[in-house]
């Protein structure tokens, strides 16, 4: 038993010194994306008029990322998409001020190969778990009728019982994405990374929340998107 | 003796040439250079890039690490400084180079899930 322990401790001991040996590597990535989202619920509302239509608004996403690079050849991270808009709605009540924010974060796996000296190609699997956000400001007095109708102009037939200070509708929901990328060294530390792949998600319509009550909101179709990347990739460590 | 001086002078018009006289090069005037981070002894940050990489300078001393290289170009390291960062990149390359294991197996995986998916979008498209 004794024995074995040791050896135990030998094992763990040479497992250890190997990974502390092993130079760590550690990146950050800054950068845009690009997808091409139906968003019914927004762009064709006939109720509800959401004036910030455009490209920054629709189609294109703030990218940051960390990585850590466990293996020579393979990377684990933090990576987050995020579509933003914000503007005020023209509603029957009031002018509130409105801002819609659709996050999707991913936890990537990545595997990579150096081509060339400068060039490296990778590959990419991630799990996305998504998030997105509504919120309204109001005036108090005007806040059923604000929410309500911006919910009924969702599809949304109940009216609210209940609301907060800070109230906002949130949506979670899983999916997957897949990206295969070219990644060029400017130096050794710095590079631009260039992704293209695809990003499933399983969004329901039905399943927003505000104050804990499950209510309807936005239509919108970003399961089965294709999507790309470009970033500046800075070796930290 | 006048034939002698006129002889002389006639081998000498026929055997001149229009080449200017060779000018002796000055010799160089060799710089003191001084002593740099590059020399012996080799600065430790210096050392630690040759041997572990640029990527391994910490990052807050990472313009003491740009300064030093300045100054390894000034005093004549310009080659030490250019195979630093060439040798930075040969050492990613060559561990990078091959899939190892499970990572290229991982590499087919995605590839195929990518092909599957844009296939998938074209025929449904058609």
């Amino acid at each position: 038993m004794k024995s074995q322990i040791q050896r135990y401790i030998i094992f763990f001991a040479v497992l250890i010194a190997n990974l502390l040996s092993a130079q760590p590597k550690l990146s950050a990535e800054l950068g845009l994306g690009m997808y091409g989202p139906k968003m019914e619920g927004f762009d064709d509302n006939p109720d509800v008029f959401f004036p910030t239509k455009n490209i920054f608004t629709r189609n294109l996403l703030l990218n940051w990322g960390v990585y850590y690079e466990f293996f020579s050849n393979a990377r684990l991270g933090y990576n987050s998409f995020t579509s933003y808009e914000a503007g005020k709605l023209d509603l029957q009540e009031s002018k509130p001020a409105f801002q819609r924010s659709i996050r999707y974060r991913m936890i990537p796996l990545e595997t990579f190969f150096r081509w060339r000296p400068r060039i490296e190609l990778n590959f990419t699997l991630t799990p996305i778990w998504g998030r997105a956000k509504i919120t309204m400001d109001t005036k108090p007095s005007d806040k059923f009728e604000d929410w309500n109708e911006l919910l009924n102009s969702f599809g949304d037939s109940d009216p609210l019982s209940e609301l907060a200070g800070t109230d906002q509708l949130v949506n979670n929901w899983i999916g997957y994405s897949g990206m295969i990328g070219v990644r060029f060294y400017l130096s050794s530390r710095l590079g631009l990374d260039f992704k293209f792949g695809f990003m499933n998600n399983q969004y329901k319509q039905d399943e927003w929340l505000v104050q804990r009550n499950k209510v309807k909101g936005p239509a919108m179709k970003i399961d089965d998107l294709p999507i790309f990347s470009l970033r500046a990739v800075y070796g930290l460590k | 003796m006048r034939y002698f001086f006129c002889f002389v002078l006639l081998t000498g018009a026929c055997f001149a040439s229009n080449l200017p006289p060779k000018r002796t090069k000055k010799a160089k005037k060799v710089k003191d250079l001084g002593s740099g981070p590059c020399h012996d002894p080799v600065h430790p940050l210096i050392m630690l890039a040759m041997e572990k990489g640029v990527k391994a300078v910490p990052l807050r001393k990472i313009f003491l690490y740009r300064k030093l290289l300045k100054q390894c170009k000034k005093t004549g390291h310009r080659e030490t400084v250019k195979q630093l960062k060439l040798k930075d990149y040969q050492r990613d390359y060559q561990k990078a180079q091959f899939m190892a294991g499970w990572t290229s197996n991982h590499a087919m995986c995605v590839t195929i899930v990518i092909f599957y998916y844009y296939v998938g979008m074209v025929t449904a498209e058609k």
